[in-house]
């Protein structure tokens, strides 16, 4: 490796790492603004006292997309645009 | 910035993870139900995931339960991982020191972001399944991740038992020009 290209490994190095990092941050950022007032999942709105008795068990809980994998040719995505 | 786009995601579905479970913990601490969620661990879809629903799942397929998907959880993976975006969640639960999978759920958000579909779920249906059910949990993380990435509503693609959803908050919804069975809740 000589020097130039050396240096071009160590600057890409550090650009990635960057990148990750100011991901992370932007990540963190955003959660902040979203949850600027507190949250509120599912979870808080149901009363403590049905959280107590709340039995699932009896859920099939099974969600099979009908289009099986073809992704590229889905309606949904043909109606609202591709997927990033 | 493929490497970047992967770490905002991940660290957004983290983050609505750590969300779900102090909600949860909080919930757990006043209603004394801890024996229904104690010991949970809110993942994403890894190795081990896909491994322990293609080896223990299957010992509790039945007719009277479920008999499995047409495709294994490693190719429905495969198929979302290139998208930096997608939903995914494993439920763990540590019973008698040994971590058990009780649920997967899958999805991925429209491509303005405004609409999170969640297109496959399944659970385990062994005699040591949640007894709080999975859904209440998959259906509140794919809220909070829908809400940080500034969706208007989550999807549910084609559920089966659509009633049970009911009760979440979800009801049967229409667009033009497509025909899939959709449920759906606004954000």
């Amino acid at each position: 490796m000589n020097a130039a290209t050396y240096l071009e490994f160590e600057a890409t190095f550090v650009e990635t790492k960057d990148e990750l990092a100011n991901a992370i941050e932007a990540a963190h950022a955003r959660s902040a603004h979203v949850y600027a007032n507190g949250t509120c999942t599912l979870i808080d709105t149901i009363s403590a006292a049905d959280f107590a008795n709340w039995d699932g068990s009896d859920e099939l809980a099974i969600v099979c997309d009908p289009d099986g994998l073809d992704y590229e040719h889905s309606e949904f995505d043909e109606h609202f645009g591709a997927v990033a | 910035m493929a490497l970047a786009d992967y770490a905002y995601y991940y660290a957004l579905r983290n983050i609505s993870r750590e969300v779900v479970a102090k909600s949860l913990m909080s919930k757990i601490q006043i209603s004394s139900s801890h024996h229904r969620w104690n010991n949970l661990t809110l993942g994403s879809i890894d190795k081990a995931a896909i491994n322990y629903a293609r080896l223990e799942w299957p010992k509790y397929y039945s007719d009277r339960t479920h008999h499995g998907f047409k495709y294994s959880w490693e190719t429905i993976y495969r198929k979302f991982i290139h998208r930096p975006s997608l939903f995914d969640i494993a439920i763990w639960e540590k019973i008698d020191g040994v971590q058990v999978l009780q649920g997967l759920a899958i999805g991925k958000p429209s491509n303005g972001k405004t609409h999170l579909v969640i297109n496959w779920v399944e659970r385990s249906f062994a005699p040591s399944y949640l007894k709080g059910g999975v859904l209440l949990i998959i259906l509140a993380c794919a809220e909070e991740y829908a809400k940080l990435l500034g969706c208007k509503r989550v999807l549910i693609h084609s559920p089966v038992d659509d009633g049970k959803y009911q009760r979440y908050g979800y009801a049967p919804y229409k667009l033009t020009k497509v025909c899939g069975r959709y449920l759906c809740k606004d954000l």
